[in-house]
C-alpha cells in the first residue's frame, strides 16, 4: 500500500554539465540560474550508481511498470562512450527485474559517431536531436563557441541516424521555435530528414525576461506555428509533431504528450551530475537556485524529494493555478503552458504563460481545424462521443437520462462486436468439430432478424447476460483447442446460448426460422423472454425451435412438442411473452416485470448466465416473492423520485433488469453489479424499500462508471498497484477504488438527504452514516487524485466527484461517535 | 468546474458505432473497429500504458 504521493516515472539524468556548442538560447547556460558553473563537468561512476538504486527502488516501490530516463546535459555525449555505457548499463541493471525502462539521450550530435551508436543499440537507448531548421535557422543560435556553424555536424549526425543499423534508435527532432526564421522553410527542412518524431519549444522566457516579438504580433508564436500546423495537415500528418498531437489528442480525452501543455501532475525529477535532485531543468530561466530541492541521491530517497513544496506545487492541475487560468476556456489544454514560463517576480508562478495569448490563439485553431476528425474511430467510422459537460455532469455522481442512454448507446454496440467476434471465433474453431455443428444455422437466423429488424437484435443483444456469455464464449476460445471432451461439450454448450439469442430476436421480431437449442438443466431457454422447463426431459441433448411469421412458436424434444403464440412480437419497445398450451409436462417461466409509475423493469431470474456475482442467484422465484420484489420495488422507486430526484433520470433510461440475490447472510444487505453486464442490479430482496432504494442507487452508479471506463481511460491500466479503500479491509486496485469511491459519492448523498427526511431516532443514525461516509469517500477521492495515475480525463472526473463532496464537508452534523458501520447502512 | 469551449467539445470515445453496421458485415467491413473495441473491453488483454507528458527538452 502507498501513501498518495505522484511518484516520479521521469528521471533526467545530467550526466555531463558542459557542451560543446556555445547557442546564445540555451537554458542552461544562458538563464537566471547558474548552477552548473559548480557542478563537476561529467557525473562519476558512483553518482550515476547511486541515481540508478534510487531510481530502482522507487519504481520498486511504487510497482511503476514503465519508467523513461533521458541521458542529457549540458551536452551528454561528453560524457564519451565508456561513462555513457557504464550509466546506461546500472540504469538497465536496477530496473531490468522491475520496470520496462525507455532509456533515451537528448543530444547536440556533432559528436555522435558509430561507437555511440553501436553502444546505444547494445543499451537500447534512443536518440533525440536537437536542431532548428534549415542552415540559417539553425545556425542563428547552434553555434561554436567560435563562431562556427554547427548545421553540418547534426545533419550528419542525424544521417548516421538515419541508416538502416540505426534507424531504429533514431528518437527525433527538437526546433527551438525564432519567428525570425521563415516557418514553412524550417519545417521542410525538418521534414526532409525523416525523423519519426518533432517537437517545437517555445523559447524559455518570463514575464521578467520576455521572448522576442516583432513589434505589431502579440501573438507571433502563435501565427509562426500555425503556419506549420496548416502546412502540416494539408500534408495529411507525415510525422508526429508532439505540440501538435497533443492538443488534438486532448480534444479527444487523452493526455498530452509534453509537460508544456495539459494538467497532468509532473512526474519528472532531475538528477544533476553532483547527484543533486532538481525539479524540471527549464526552471532554471526563474531565478538563481530555483529548480533546487536541497535534497541528493547519496542522502535521500526519491519519494521524500517527493515531498518538496516544488515538486507538489506542480502536481495540482487546475487547482494549481492562478484566477486567470482557472476561469479560461482552454485551461484543460493549455494547463497554463509550461510551469518555468509563468514566472513573475512579485507573483512567483501563480500567473499566466508568457506565451499566454499564442497558447490561446494556437489551440483554438488546432482544435478548430481538427475538430471534424476526433469523430472518427479507428476506420473513419463515427465514435461514440459524450459532450464534456455530460461527462462532467456524471463525474459529479448523477448523469441525466439522454446521458445514460449515450452510454447504453456505445454499449449497443459493444454487444455487435462481441457477438461477431463471438460468431468468428467460433467459426474458426474447427477444433470444436460436431460441437459447433448448429452455430451457422444459429447465426443465419440472427443475422437475417438483424438485417429485418435491427432494433430487436438491438433490444435483445442489449439483455445483460448476453455479455457476459460473449466475453466468457471468447476468453475460452482464446485459449485454444479444449482436449477433454467434457470441457469441449461445455464450451459447446455455452456456444449454444447463441441460438437461444437468435431464437429469441426470431420470436420477437415475428421472423420465421429453426435453430437447434441445448436443453440446459432440463430447460430451454429463450433469453428475455423465459425458459421452458420441462418435466421429463430425457436424454436429448438439444431442442429443435421453431418460430414463423404468424407468431407460433415450437419447441420440439425427441416425441414432445410443445406450443405457444408470441404476443407483442416486433415491438420492441413493449415487453414480448410467449403463452404456451398447457400440456402438463413442462412449465413456461416468463421473465416477470417490476413495474412503477413510468419504469418497467424486468425481474431475471431464469437466464443461465445471470449468476456472475459474488453472491449467489436466486431460484426462480415464487409468486407471492415476486408480488413482495414488485411491491418493494415500486416503494423503493417512489423513494428515489421523490427524495434523491438527481438519480432518477438517469436509472429509469439505464436500469433495465434487476436479479435477485439468495437471500443475505447474517444481518447484512447484499447487493452487486458485474462489470459485463450494463443495466442491470443484483440484489436480495431488502427488509425496506428505503434500503432497496440506497441499494439501487449505489449500484447504479457502478452500472455508469463502468460504461465511462468502457468507452474512456481515466486512468493507466497498466498500473497494478494496490491502494487502501476506507471501507475495505483488502487494498483495491485503482479501477476497484475508483468503482468504489463513485458509488460511495452517491450513498453519502443519500444519507445526506435521508436525515432530513425521517424522524428521530432514525435521524441520528442517518446523520451518523452520512458523516461516516463524507469523510470515507473524500479520503478517497484524494486516494484517487494523489495515486498519479489518471489520465488528464480521469483527473478531471475525479475532481467532479470531489466538487460534488466538498460542500457536504461543511454540512452541520450533530456531535456523533465512532460508528464502526460497515456496508452501506441499513436507514 | 467553470463553463469553458473545453466542457461544451465533444469527446469522441475508442468506441466506433457499429450500430448501423449489419451483424453480417462486421467482421468484414469493420474488423479494426471490432479489434479496437475487443482489445478495449476483455479483461486478460494487454493493456496499453497512457502515454506520458514528457520532459519538455528531450523527445
Amino acid at each position: 500500500m502507498i501513501q498518495p504521493v505522484v511518484p516520479f516515472r521521469q528521471f533526467v539524468l545530467k550526466v555531463h554539465s558542459r557542451c560543446d556548442l556555445a547557442c546564445d538560447h540555451c537554458y542552461v547556460y544562458q538563464s537566471a540560474d547558474q548552477s552548473w558553473r559548480n557542478r563537476p563537468m561529467v557525473m562519476t561512476e558512483e553518482t550515476a550508481a547511486w541515481a540508478a538504486q534510487r531510481i530502482g527502488e522507487h519504481a520498486k516501490s511504487h510497482q511503476l511498470r514503465h519508467v523513461r530516463v533521458v541521458l542529457h546535459g549540458g551536452e551528454p555525449l561528453l560524457a564519451g562512450v565508456a561513462r555513457l555505457n557504464q550509466i546506461a548499463a546500472a540504469l538497465r541493471a536496477a530496473l531490468g527485474d522491475v520496470s520496462d525502462l525507455d532509456l533515451r539521450i537528448h543530444t547536440n550530435g556533432v559528436l555522435l559517431d558509430d561507437a555511440f551508436c553501436e553502444m546505444f543499440a547494445a543499451l537500447d537507448v534512443q536518440v533525440g536531436i536537437s536542431i532548428d531548421g534549415d542552415r540559417a535557422a539553425n545556425d542563428r543560435h547552434r553555434r561554436y563557441a567560435d563562431g562556427r556553424s554547427s548545421y553540418d555536424s547534426v545533419v550528419r549526425a542525424i544521417g548516421l541516424l538515419s541508416a538502416d543499423a540505426y534507424r531504429h534508435l533514431y528518437a527525433g527532432l527538437l526546433c527551438t521555435v525564432d519567428v525570425r526564421n521563415d516557418p514553412l522553410t524550417v519545417y521542410e527542412s525538418l521534414v526532409a530528414l525523416r525523423p519519426p518524431r518533432v517537437d517545437f519549444l517555445l523559447p524559455h522566457a518570463t514575464w521578467e525576461r520576455p521572448p522576442y516579438r516583432p513589434q505589431g504580433t502579440p501573438a507571433a508564436y502563435a501565427d509562426w506555428l500555425i503556419a506549420i500546423f496548416d502546412r502540416w495537415a494539408a500534408d495529411g500528418r507525415p510525422v508526429g509533431i508532439r505540440l501538435f498531437d497533443s492538443i488534438i489528442g486532448m480534444a479527444r480525452g487523452c493526455g498530452s504528450l509534453t509537460e508544456a501543455l495539459g494538467t497532468a501532475p509532473s512526474d519528472l525529477m532531475v538528477i544533476e551530475t553532483d547527484g543533486a535532485y532538481e525539479q524540471a531543468d527549464s526552471l532554471k530561466v526563474a531565478y538563481e537556485g530555483a529548480p533546487a530541492t536541497g535534497f541528493d541521491v547519496f542522502r535521500h530517497s526519491l519519494d521524500e524529494a517527493a515531498g518538496h513544496p516544488g515538486v507538489t506545487a506542480r502536481q495540482q492541475g487546475i487547482a494549481g493555478l492562478c484566477d486567470t487560468c482557472r476561469k479560461c476556456p482552454v485551461v484543460e489544454t493549455c494547463g497554463g503552458g509550461l510551469y518555468a514560463h509563468r514566472y513573475r517576480s512579485a507573483s512567483g508562478f501563480a500567473n499566466p504563460s508568457v506565451y499566454c495569448a499564442d497558447l490561446m490563439k494556437l489551440i483554438k485553431h488546432v482544435r478548430g481545424a481538427a475538430q471534424p476528425a476526433p469523430h472518427a474511430g479507428p476506420a473513419g467510422r463515427p465514435a461514440h462521443a459524450l459532450a464534456m459537460t455530460d461527462l462532467d455532469q456524471l463525474s459529479s455522481g448523477y448523469g441525466d437520462g439522454v446521458t445514460v442512454t449515450q452510454l447504453g448507446q456505445a454499449q449497443q454496440s459493444l454487444m455487435r462486436a462481441l457477438v461477431a467476434a463471438v460468431g468468428q471465433a467460433a467459426g474458426d474453431a474447427t477444433w470444436l468439430g460436431h460441437h459447433a455443428q448448429d452455430l451457422p444455422a444459429a447465426w443465419t437466423l440472427l443475422e437475417r432478424v438483424d438485417r429485418e429488424q435491427p432494433p430487436v437484435v438491438g433490444d435483445v443483444l442489449g439483455h445483460p447476460y448476453v455479455r457476459v456469455w460473449a466475453t466468457r464464449c471468447l476468453q475460452r476460445l482464446q485459449r485454444g483447442p479444449v482436449g477433454d471432451p467434457r470441457r469441449a461439450a461445455a464450451l459447446a454448450l455455452d456456444l449454444g446460448y447463441l441460438a437461444e439469442v437468435a431464437m429469441a430476436a426470431a420470436i420477437r421480431s415475428g421472423t420465421g426460422g429453426v435453430v437447434m437449442i441445448p436443453v440446459r438443466n432440463g430447460s430451454v431457454h429463450l433469453p428475455t423472454l423465459g425458459r421452458l422447463v420441462l418435466h421429463r426431459p430425457g436424454s436429448e441433448r438439444m431442442a429443435r425451435v421453431t418460430s414463423g411469421a404468424d407468431g407460433a412458436v415450437t419447441v420440439q424434444l425427441g416425441q414432445a412438442r410443445w406450443r405457444a403464440e408470441a404476443v407483442s412480437a416486433g415491438v420492441p419497445a413493449r415487453p414480448a411473452g410467449l403463452v404456451f398450451e398447457d400440456t402438463g409436462t413442462a412449465d413456461w417461466q416468463p421473465v416477470r416485470r417490476l413495474t412503477a409509475p413510468g419504469l418497467s423493469i424486468a425481474l431475471e431470474d431464469t437466464d443461465p448466465y445471470r449468476d456472475c456475482y459474488e453472491w449467489a442467484a436466486e431460484p426462480r422465484l415464487s409468486g407471492p416473492l415476486h408480488g413482495a420484489w414488485d411491491q418493494r420495488f415500486r416503494d423503493a422507486w417512489d423513494l428515489i423520485r421523490r427524495d434523491h430526484g438527481a438519480y432518477a433520470p438517469g436509472m429509469a433510461a439505464g436500469l433495465t433488469t434487476v436479479m435477485p440475490l439468495s437471500a443475505a447472510a447474517a444481518d447484512r444487505e447484499v447487493s452487486a453489479t458485474a462489470r459485463d453486464a450494463f443495466g442491470a442490479v443484483a440484489a436480495a430482496l431488502p427488509a425496506s424499500p428505503a434500503v432497496l432504494a440506497l441499494l439501487l442507487i449505489h449500484e447504479f452508479q457502478h452500472v455508469k462508471l463502468g460504461a465511462v471506463l468502457d468507452m474512456y481511460d481515466l486512468y493507466d491500466k497498466t498500473d497494478t498497484r494496490l491502494f487502501g479503500a476506507p471501507w475495505r479491509e483488502d487494498p483495491r486496485p485503482l479501477e476497484g477504488l475508483l468503482q468504489g469511491t463513485y458509488a460511495h459519492v452517491a450513498v453519502t448523498d443519500v444519507w445526506r438527504i435521508r436525515r432530513h427526511h425521517v424522524s428521530r431516532p432514525d435521524a441520528e443514525g442517518a446523520a451518523r452514516r452520512f458523516a461516516h461516509w463524507r469523510a470515507h469517500t473524500a479520503s478517497a477521492i484524494e486516494t484517487l487524485a494523489g495515486s498519479g495515475s489518471l489520465t488528464p480525463l480521469g483527473a478531471r472526473f475525479v475532481d467532479g466527484m470531489r466538487q460534488t463532496v466538498a460542500p457536504w464537508l461543511d454540512e452541520p452534523v450533530p456531535n456523533v461517535a465512532g460508528s464502526g458501520l460497515s456496508g452501506t447502512g441499513s436507514p | 468546474m467553470n463553463p469553458s469551449d473545453d466542457q461544451v467539445f465533444d469527446l469522441p470515445s475508442r468506441v466506433a458505432d457499429l450500430r448501423p453496421v449489419p451483424l453480417a458485415e462486421v467482421r468484414a467491413s469493420a474488423e479494426g473497429e471490432l479489434e479496437a473495441i475487443l482489445q478495449r473491453i476483455l479483461p486478460g488483454q494487454a493493456a496499453s500504458r497512457v502515454p506520458i507528458a514528457a520532459f519538455n527538452s528531450s523527445i
